[in-house]
């Protein structure tokens, strides 16, 4: 017995470290979106959990229109409201419902702002109205509650494509993910990583010209929601109510939404006696000052400029209309700074004069690379030169038509070269964690830029100096530029 | 004798019955057939001809013939035990015993080995090509048919294993039913190793009764014939499975007719039967021969499996070995390295079973921390780089289809 009893003991043991490495397996599988991808989700959802109780007092909910059109750190630096936003990729209704009930668990909200596109249909082949895969972003990284229970159950009802065991058992989902797995997978360190409470920044103008905002007409059509999105968009509506919250529907900016979708909504809110705030009707839309052209970052999503438009419209709306009182929060006054450093990326990708650009690159978040192709020197101004030396360039560039150069600066680490044959150079930034390629080649010899980071080329490969800046804190390439100071008018190219 | 008769006739209609509707041109009948019918079949007949010869004595007992009959393990895939092998293992009461339920789980995570990381993986190669057999020739159905031999074996063994695994968990032995049959020098050998326990049921209850060999090489031939027509006609409904049946008979009778004339060409190439050299060219042969004869097995019809070897042997494409190509057909060359690897572990380990050496015995001998290593190690790779789960049709195990 004894001897059973010892062995019934070794299988324990046995299954409690086999349980422990799969466990350690999974968190490397499952898929990690930080900000090197487009949406950060797994930063959204993780660093949720990290907010103090009781501290949130706005909650945004919807796709990614809600994730890149509110920003958390905008609203508490001009209204003192601390919120966050629970928007992501193709956010349906179900899963916005399930987040907020997950959401109440830690925090008191006293409104929640949802973003209704997804009441339309989006993805008719798919049963909850948007991929399969989004809707896992999204659930993958809420903590295991009944919550999550009654939401996993829920979508794979709902759902029968997708397999109730894989939340689970996630191998089941992520069976092929070692194919790809990258750096975020063996990162666990999320706590170091920045984030903006949810918020997702776009830096890029879309320049779509020639759309105009609908003139309000309710005698115009409607249009049907989705019917199982406003069954969703009920019981928010209902558990809002029972718990006291305020709600508030918005339509943010984009070209994709018409009078008959605003028409529909309108009329669910007036039913429902719920505030409905829709960018794309004419007078909000001359109201906030929003311009397609400039504030979008493509037909769907604004930017940041054109974010923070409607964040502080919505800001205004909150302190007057639903009395939100200025409040202080050390966890809002901690992230202004990184929010500083934000808007400063999204703001280098726009500038043109080489100048202003060299003296925004001194910074010691960014690596930069720099690789001459064809001729940089012949008009390469002084004060230009002198920029360069602030960022610790040492090389003398005037004088020496069609050389070759190609310079790095990273973590305080310089590498110049110059000369007139082809120049190759490779090394690793990031505590060589990130490799890159570089070459310059002027026409003294082939006329060749290239920038080579983690075997992805990034140079624009034009005439004049090709610059390409890698932000070390998101661990991405926030901008590759060309000037071409050959010419007189030292162009920047994108 | 009138039981035997009912239990084939049942299993008959219910595998065949559509098929002669077809040949009659009728229209089919939707039935279920049950699982792993052609398996207990073949159990029940044995043990119904084995009481009609006084071998063994009839179960009384209806509770411990059904127990018999459907013990759980190995319902869907066999082997087919005969009543004097499992009957007595599984009446009989087993204490708790520890080496076999080690074993045991050795041989399940062994099963879950071949099954997703040969098998499933195979696959899918497998069916890209023999899905669309008109776009693929030459050097793919030779390698579709490769990867069909290794998947159709690694797919029934590990169906085999975990079946045995499970019920050594319970103290009760399987017989085996391979042993490792692409290392035959012959098909004769490789139906003495493979699916052993289907073999001796055929060599018992049909070739011996028919009179074997014992009357002369034209009574042997068509006795093998016979055999071999019965085997292919029990793997499925189809002129495919018979002509499959025929063709390993043809083999048989072809390297017994030739056999002189290989010998000499042996000793002519100074190649004697210890020689290795001689073993790897009649295992490279037998395999083959066994794989063209797979390829017929798995072809969607016998038309289309003729149309693929000649395919086979008429085109040449052998750029598609060094191209990416073989990496259109299902597979990144990732999946291909974890096959490869994979299916190199497969025969290290056939290899070393081959010599009488067993690999689970050599981890057992070990110290806690490398076999709890060992299986840990095997149970994550599986689970990392196994094939199965979303966005992949789980593979029946084949042989359950029969």
């Amino acid at each position: 017995m004894r001897k059973h009893i010892k062995f019934m003991c070794k299988c324990m043991i046995f299954l409690i470290i086999l349980f422990i490495c799969v466990e350690n397996v999974y968190r490397v599988i499952v898929p990690k979106f930080f900000f090197s991808d487009i949406w950060p989700t797994t930063l959204t959802y993780s660093k949720f959990y990290e907010e103090e109780e009781d501290t949130i007092d706005v909650i945004f909910l919807g796709s990614s229109h809600a994730a890149s059109s509110f920003i958390p750190q905008e609203l508490y630096n001009n209204y003192g409201i601390t919120s966050y936003n629970l928007g992501c990729e193709q956010q349906n209704l179900v899963t916005s419902y399930f987040w907020l009930k997950e959401a109440l668990r830690y925090q008191k909200p006293k409104a929640v702002v949802l973003d209704c596109y997804f009441l339309f249909l989006y993805s008719g082949y798919e049963p909850l109205n948007s991929a399969e895969s989004c809707t896992r972003k999204a659930l993958d990284y809420m903590k295991w509650s009944l919550v999550k229970r009654e939401a996993v159950k829920t979508i794979c009802e709902l759902d029968q494509y997708q397999s109730l065991v894989s939340y689970y058992l996630p191998n089941i989902r992520y069976h092929a993910r070692w194919m790809n797995l990258s750096e975020n997978d063996f990162f666990s360190e999320i706590d170091e990583c920045v984030e903006y409470k949810g918020y997702t920044p776009l830096s890029e103008y879309a320049g779509l010209e020639g759309y105009e905002p609908f003139e309000a007409d309710m005698s115009a059509s409607d249009i049907d929601m989705v019917p199982l999105m406003e069954t969703y968009l009920n019981k928010i509506v209902e558990l809002c109510k029972n718990e006291g919250i305020s709600f508030i529907l918005t339509k943010t900016p984009t070209l994709n939404v018409n009078l008959e979708k605003y028409n529909t909504i309108k009329k669910y809110a007036e039913e429902h006696n719920i505030d409905y705030f829709d960018f794309n009707e004419k007078n909000l839309y001359e109201k906030v000052d929003f311009c397609f052209a400039t504030d979008l970052r493509d037909a769907d999503h604004l930017n940041l400029w054109g974010a923070k438009k409607i964040t502080n419209y919505i800001g205004r709306v909150l302190s007057e209309q639903y009395d939100f009182q200025r409040c202080e929060s050390f966890q809002w006054e901690a992230l202004k700074d990184d929010y500083e450093k934000m808007q400063k990326d999204c703001e280098l990708v726009h500038i043109v004069d080489i100048d202003k650009y060299m003296a925004a690159l001194q910074d010691m978040r960014y690596s930069i690379f720099i690789s001459v192709n064809e001729e940089c020197t012949q008009n390469l101004r002084d004060h230009t030169i002198q920029q360069l030396r602030k960022l610790g360039l040492q090389a003398s560039l005037q004088q020496e038509y069609g050389c070759s150069y190609c310079a790095v600066i990273s973590d305080g680490t310089i590498i110049e070269q110059k000369g007139y044959n082809s120049l190759n150079y490779g090394g690793a930034i990031r505590d060589n964690l990130v490799t890159y390629d570089i070459k310059s080649a002027g026409n003294q010899s082939r006329s060749l830029s290239s920038i080579l980071i983690e075997g992805t080329e990034y140079s624009k490969n034009e005439r004049g100096m090709n610059i390409v800046v890698y932000n070390n804190d998101t661990r991405k390439v926030i901008d590759s530029v060309c000037f071409d100071t050959h010419e007189r008018e030292n162009f920047a190219s994108r | 004798m009138l039981t035997i008769g009912i239990a084939i006739f049942v299993w008959f209609i219910l595998k065949n019955g559509n098929f002669l509707l077809g040949i009659l041109h009728r229209q089919p009948f939707e039935w279920i057939v049950p699982l792993g019918i052609s398996f207990y079949t073949l159990q029940i007949l044995s043990y119904l001809i084995d009481i009609y010869k006084g071998k063994i004595k009839a179960q009384k007992n209806f509770a411990k013939y059904i127990l018999f009959i459907l013990f759980f393990p190995q319902i869907i895939q066999g082997p087919i035990p005969r009543y004097e092998q499992l009957a007595e293992q599984i009446y009989e009461g087993h204490l708790f015993d520890e080496s076999k339920f080690v074993k045991g789980f050795q041989l399940i995570v062994w099963g879950f080995f071949l099954k997703f990381m040969i098998a499933d993986k195979s696959a899918i190669v497998v069916n890209t090509v023999f899905d669309s057999p008109e776009k693929y020739a030459g050097c793919y159905v030779l390698v579709a048919g490769i990867l069909y031999s290794i998947e159709l074996y690694a797919d029934f063994l590990s169906c085999v294993t975990i079946s045995q695994g499970v019920a050594k968990l319970f103290g009760i032995d399987l017989v085996n039913n391979f042993m490792q049959p692409y290392f035959s020098t012959s098909t004769k050998e490789f139906w003495r190793r493979w699916h052993i326990s289907f073999s001796e049921w055929l060599r018992d209850y049909v070739y011996i009764p028919l009179g074997g060999s014992r009357k002369g090489k034209i009574s042997q031939y068509s006795n093998l014939i016979i055999t071999f027509a019965v085997s292919g006609v029990w793997h499925g409904s189809g002129y495919k499975y018979l002509f499959w049946g025929l063709l390993h008979a043809a083999y048989q009778i072809v390297g017994n007719v030739t056999f002189g004339v290989k010998e000499k060409i042996y000793d002519f190439l100074k190649l004697s039967k210890q020689s290795g050299a001689r073993k790897m060219l009649q295992r490279m042969g037998c395999f083959f021969w066994v794989m063209l004869a797979w390829i017929i097995f798995r072809a969607n019809s016998l038309k289309t499996g003729f149309q693929m070897i000649k395919n086979m042997f008429m085109i040449h494409n052998p750029w598609i070995f060094f191209n990416d190509k073989l990496f259109s057909l299902g597979l990144e060359w990732k999946e291909w390295g974890v096959l490869l690897i994979s299916i190199i572990i497969l025969i290290y380990v056939s290899s070393r079973r081959e010599r009488g050496l067993h690999l689970s015995e050599i981890i057992l001998s070990r110290s806690i921390y490398v076999r709890w290593l060992i299986y840990i190690s095997i149970i994550l790779s599986i689970m990392v780089f196994g094939t199965y789960g979303y966005g992949f049709n789980v593979q029946d195990f084949i042989y359950g289809g029969f």
